[in-house]
């Protein structure tokens, strides 16, 4: 840092160019702050605004993407061999995601909340904050920087959990989150600590080689796998990952709706992405000849990812509440995508493009699974004021329109054909099973419970679709908005398109994964290290 | 023959008829249910004009190059490049002929639904949904048809078997048609299971699913990574497929869904359960020509199978008084010939018949639901007569469609049947001769039909307004009769349909080892053996329309004293062999039985078991639910401690 401000270091035109998406969040919220004090607090005219800066953002990052697709990583940092942010294909792909997201969130904020909304302008400050956070946290792999991204990420989605100041729920659900939160940050940031005193960098990429040299010659195991799985449990509460979960289906049950969608989705999918990156530049770093000593890597994760996956969809059985049943599913869905990222635990995998690609379908789909699920359970709730099972009896009469896109997502969330779930879970499993074939039997059983985790969801989704299509207790019919309605059929139809065409988006999400092995910064002499170290 | 032209063709004669019945239901939305047969009819119909722009382009092409797999897409991709699944299709002779039929047919029967649907000129409840169901239909079988590939072809198989099901149950209200949905729905599924193994067989062996490398191993006598196809292995998956063909198109032993499924509305039955799904299995027979000639001893069960069919189904028709029964069982016997033909190596004439079938069957079916429609919904022939005078119009097409269906000379049908027997007296004589014994019953139960309805003294039911319909029921009528009358003609001379059909089954000619459509020619020529057997069954459905109808319309005591004469065949018959009474009693009872039985082992065995299963989640999930309990203290230990044990785990590990 000394060196940054020392120096007084301008970054280059190119550079700023290579980040203005998140130039463009900041500029958004800065506007979302000024313009109503100037044309008074009006909520769709920040509505408005939110929506043009993230179109913009979104335009922004295409071109960004088309300008890195070829050359890979790029830093913003004085020195060229330490990047302080990363823009590659991988996080590209994930802020197109993000953008396209925030945009529905927006557009389910406009028809449920903007009405009665009378603080918009904060609203969407926090909202807008944590996808800056999460922008951010995909985009790093220098330490600091990744725990001011998850901080940011964190810090205003307690403040939006608890956005109805008058909800003693909400406010106490927040408290909770932000109480875990402090919590795992303080983990995560003594395992940060440990690495720092260990090597004396922030990069990881530099942590990565010394931990690779530490490995081969058998020093500092111990202290090593302490560091580092507390730096992953920070990482873990951000995806919900057991047994750092417990935040998550509170908050989720206690926010607004949209707010839940919003969390459900992108929050995971940043943590995720950001552990993919961590994992592969530690298996980059070691090299094909230290699969051994990375074994535990894989086996943790391996490990987490089981318990996360099994611990959700158990919890899952008794809800009689939807939006926390899909909370509950949320967790488990974050256990399918971890078990993915176990795969790249492996230095050299063959797996590993399949990997990358596959956790990117997954989200791909995954987002529009929950967006059209979460959507229903949003106008069934602002039209009946209730999200139990029970006010969904008899849907496929009330609102045959909500049903069906409802039938659709929750087939999809289960898996089954012929809704894109089932790609999804098709392409995870099939990385499983090829690097179950190569490399080691943690593989199979991941893949093995994979697969009996869905015959478990399905019954808790099963039970309201039963709900929806079979009972009937004469409940008045749903009025919803017409731009939900098809929202949510949008959703729905989606689904059925994504497997129709199935090999295109994995064609698309192949090439989003690509980069991240060409990526100078990853193999920065990692072949020096291996002859100084398989050889001394 | 462009490849891109045939592909945006094959794309439009799909899009169109799904489009169309997704317009139809959203027409509904805006209160527009009442014209909801415009988008299928432009649907269905824009499908048959591109029909016919295929099968142009394949006219034009050269005969080398009348075959084209286009690769729409890659569905799948799982690594090495065989195993990719394709959305492709296979343009080639028999799918340009089994789309124009399958289209064509389509769209009249379309036009007719739109007056049939209703009355007074009110559409019937669910009007749209019908009309939805059949174009989704019409896309079903398209898919089938057009399908380059095994999974394909399944899917299309599937949704075809879907749509039947719909559609049979279309008055869901009326239990027996609901219980005729379930019936064809489950005895189809047993069908299926084997045509599902049979293409995962396929897989198994030779790696990939689509038809070109697949007969092209075949060919090569490879499976999968070069090796030697292991014996029988072809035999196995013929057979599988068989049972799929079987079920679908209504065969020995599984033909019973079949005349229940006339519980649905009459264009359905003249779609679905006459001119087009029902044919799927010949299709896939044809098509898979290179399997199932691979064993002479399958290709014998098909022709047996098929002789069986047509003559058991046949005299069953000879009793009935359901006219749509009639008709049905009559469906059931046709199809038996076609399985006949191409069991006997003459698949040409077996796809020819499937194609002069749809016309004139799909007429007749049509034609009785045109005296339905004008009789009240009364079907039973015993209740009225004499009706030529009321419907004069339906009468004409109706007497044209039995003529084609009887076999009379220089209908269509004459020439197609005459064909298959012509064969199978070539491969063996006893098919033969069953195959002319089932012609002559044709003749007489297809007459005994017409008599029964149209001659004789005129009786009406009480209480119904009879009329002739009208131009939108006429028209279909008309122009089916047509076909009914002069599709025999594209034939001859010079059997110019088998010709065209080389390309695509030119296995079973291989196979015969003799010139395909013409064996009778190789073996012998001279004016006897070329149409001696045709001037005779010729005379003899002549013969057997005389007696029809000396028996119903001159001496109309004698049928009533035969049946005296002869009680026990009579009651054998018209109970239809008592095969659903034996299915009932050997198959479905039983079932049942045992069904009560595991009710009774489901319900305080299974159940409890699945109490007991659910019991180990629902108590984790009741643990994991106390530890979410909510205390702030609680979560924070979990956390740590679990935290903790992982370091443990990994540090041991």
């Amino acid at each position: 840092m000394n060196q940054l401000l020392g120096q007084a270091w301008i970054p280059e035109g190119v550079d700023l160019f290579r980040f203005s998406p998140e130039l463009t969040l900041v500029a958004t919220i800065v506007l979302v702050l000024a313009v109503p004090m100037i044309m008074g607090r009006s909520a769709r005219l920040v509505g408005g605004i939110v929506m043009l800066g993230i179109a913009a953002a979104g335009w922004l990052t295409w071109r960004v993407a088309a300008e890195v697709s070829g050359q890979g990583v790029a830093g913003m940092s004085p020195d060229p061999a330490s990047a302080m942010l990363l823009v590659d294909n991988l996080s590209c792909f994930f802020k197109l995601i993000l953008f396209f997201f925030a945009a529905c969130v927006t557009g389910m904020w406009w028809m449920g909340s903007s009405a009665s909304e009378r603080n918009a302008p904060e609203f969407f400050v926090l909202l807008l904050g944590t996808a800056l956070g999460m922008a951010l946290m995909v985009g790093t792999l220098n330490m600091l920087l990744i725990v001011i991204a998850i901080e940011l990420a964190s810090l205003p989605s307690y403040a939006i959990v608890a956005f109805e100041k008058r909800d003693r729920a909400a406010a106490e659900v927040s408290l909770k989150y932000a109480i875990f939160g402090a919590i795992s940050a303080a983990i995560m940031l003594y395992g940060i600590s440990l690495l720092y005193g260990l090597y004396q960098s922030l990069s990881f990429v530099e942590v990565a080689d010394g931990i690779a040299t530490d490995l081969a010659t058998g020093r500092n195991g111990v202290i090593i796998a302490v560091a580092l799985l507390c730096f992953f449990c920070g990482i873990g509460f951000k995806i919900s990952a057991v047994p750092f979960h417990f935040w998550c289906p509170d908050a989720f049950q206690g926010a607004r709706i949209e707010v839940t969608t919003w969390l459900s989705v992108v929050s995971k999918a940043a943590g995720l992405i950001l552990l993919m990156r961590l994992v592969h530049a530690l298996a980059a770093a070691a090299g094909a000849e230290m699969i051994s000593a990375l074994a535990p890597l894989a086996w943790g994760i391996g490990i987490l990812a089981m318990l996360t996956c099994t611990v959700g969809n158990l919890s899952a059985y008794m809800q009689t509440s939807v939006k926390r049943m899909l909370a509950y599913s949320s967790i488990a869905h974050a256990g399918y995508m971890l078990m993915v990222v176990a795969i790249l635990a492996v230095p050299g995998s063959v797996g590993a493009a399949s990997a990358v690609s596959a956790l990117l379908v997954y989200i791909s789909i995954y987002l529009f699974m929950n967006l059209g699920a979460f959507g229903v359970v949003a106008l069934v709730y602002w039209h009946t004021g209730s999200d139990s099972i029970n006010a969904f009896s008899g849907l496929i009469r009330r609102a045959p329109w909500l049903a069906i896109p409802m039938l659709c997502c929750l087939m999809s969330l289960v898996g089954l054909p012929p809704f894109a779930g089932f790609m999804g879970k098709f392409w995870i499993l099939y990385a499983l099973a090829e690097q179950g074939d190569a490399a080691s039997w943690l593989y199979w059983t991941l893949f093995v419970v994979a697969v009996l985790n869905t015959l478990i969801s399905l019954y808790y989704y099963m039970r309201v679709v039963v709900k929806m299509m079979l009972a009937d207790d004469g409940q008045e019919s749903v009025r919803a908005p017409a731009a939900g309605t098809i929202m949510v059929n949008l959703c729905g139809l989606l689904l059925i398109a994504m497997l129709i065409w199935a090999q295109p988006i994995k064609h698309f999400a192949d090439r989003f994964s690509t980069n991240l092995y060409s990526a100078p910064v990853l193999t920065v002499d990692v072949g020096t290290i291996d002859q100084t170290t398989a050889h001394p | 023959m462009s490849e891109n032209n045939i592909h945006d063709c094959s794309m439009l004669i799909l899009l169109l008829p799904l489009l169309g019945a997704v317009v139809a239901i959203v027409l509904r939305q805006f209160r527009l249910g009442d014209h909801s047969h415009w988008p299928v009819i432009f649907g269905v119909g824009g499908a048959a004009f591109f029909a016919l722009n295929i099968l142009w382009m394949v006219l034009g092409a050269e005969v080398g190059q009348r075959s084209v797999q286009s690769v729409i897409y890659t569905w799948i991709s799982t690594g090495a490049a065989s195993s990719w699944f394709n959305f492709e299709f296979l343009v080639d002779p028999l799918s340009a002929m089994m789309l124009v039929t399958v289209t064509f047919v389509s769209t009249l029967v379309v036009i007719y639904a739109r007056d049939y649907m209703r009355h007074d000129d009110h559409p019937e409840r669910g009007y749209e949904r019908f009309f939805a169901f059949l174009a989704l239909f019409v896309f079903s079988m398209c898919t089938l048809v057009l399908a380059g590939n095994f999974l394909l072809l399944y899917m299309g198989w599937e949704l075809v078997g879907l749509c039947s099901y719909l559609l049979i149950g279309f008055y869901y209200n009326k239990p027996s048609a609901a219980a005729a949905a379930k019936k064809a729905f489950l005895v189809n599924r047993i069908g299926d299971f084997g045509f599902g193994l049979g293409i995962l067989l396929i897989y198994w062996t030779f790696g990939c699913l689509d038809y070109a490398s697949v007969f092209h191993m075949i060919e090569e006598g490879v499976a999968a990574g070069g090796q030697a196809l292991p014996e029988g292995r072809l035999a196995m998956i013929a057979l599988l497929l068989l049972c799929g063909a079987v079920g679908k198109s209504a065969q020995l032993p599984l033909y019973v869904w079949l005349p229940d499924a006339m519980e649905g509305p009459t264009p359905v039955s003249a779609l679905i359960h006459a001119a087009t799904m029902v044919t799927a299995g010949v299709y896939m027979v044809a098509r898979c020509g290179a399997i199932f000639t691979a064993s002479p001893a399958v290709m014998t069960v098909v022709a047996i199978i098929g002789a069986a069919t047509a003559l058991f189904a046949a005299t069953i028709a000879l009793v009935q008084n359901d006219m749509k029964r009639v008709l049905a069982y009559s469906t059931v016997s046709q199809l038996g010939y076609m399985f006949l033909g191409l069991g006997v190596y003459a698949a040409g004439s077996a796809v020819f018949h499937l194609f002069t079938h749809a016309f004139f069957k799909a007429l007749l079916f049509l034609s009785a639901g045109s005296v339905m429609h004008a009789m009240g919904g009364i079907i039973d022939m015993r209740k009225f007569g004499g009706l030529r005078k009321v419907l004069p119009w339906t009468y004409r097409f109706c007497l044209l469609g039995a003529l084609a269906l009887a076999g009379f000379p220089f209908f269509s049908g004459f020439f197609s049947k005459d064909e298959i027997i012509h064969h199978a007296f070539n491969q063996n004589f006893w098919l033969g001769m069953v195959g002319s014994v089932t012609a002559v019953m044709t003749a007489f139960y297809t007459f005994r039909m017409i008599f029964m309805t149209f001659h004789g003294p005129e009786r009406i039911p009480e209480g119904v307004h009879a009329h002739e319909s009208g131009k939108w029921i006429l028209f279909p009528l008309g122009v089916l009769s047509i076909g009914a009358v002069f599709a025999g003609l594209v034939q001859v001379p010079g059997e110019k349909v088998n010709h065209f059909l080389e390309p695509a089954i030119h296995q079973f000619h291989a196979a015969h080892g003799l010139l395909l459509g013409a064996a009778g020619h190789a073996v012998a020529h001279g004016f006897w053996a070329e149409y001696g057997l045709m001037i005779i069954s010729g005379g003899l459905a002549i013969l057997a329309i005389g007696v029809a109808y000396l028996l119903h319309v001159r001496w109309e005591w004698l049928p009533g004293l035969l049946a005296d004469v002869a009680p026990k065949t009579h009651r054998v018959l018209y109970n239809k062999y008592y095969v659903d009474e034996a299915y009932d009693a050997a198959v479905v009872k039983p079932l049942r039985k045992s069904g009560r039985i595991c009710f009774g082992i489901d319900q305080y065995f299974v159940d409890g078991l699945v109490f007991m299963v659910t019991a180990v989640p629902r108590l984790l999930g009741a643990m994991l639910r106390s530890l979410q309990g909510g205390a702030m203290q609680s979560y924070g230990l979990t956390m740590v401690t679990g935290l903790a044990i992982i370091v443990l785990l990994v540090l041991l590990a």
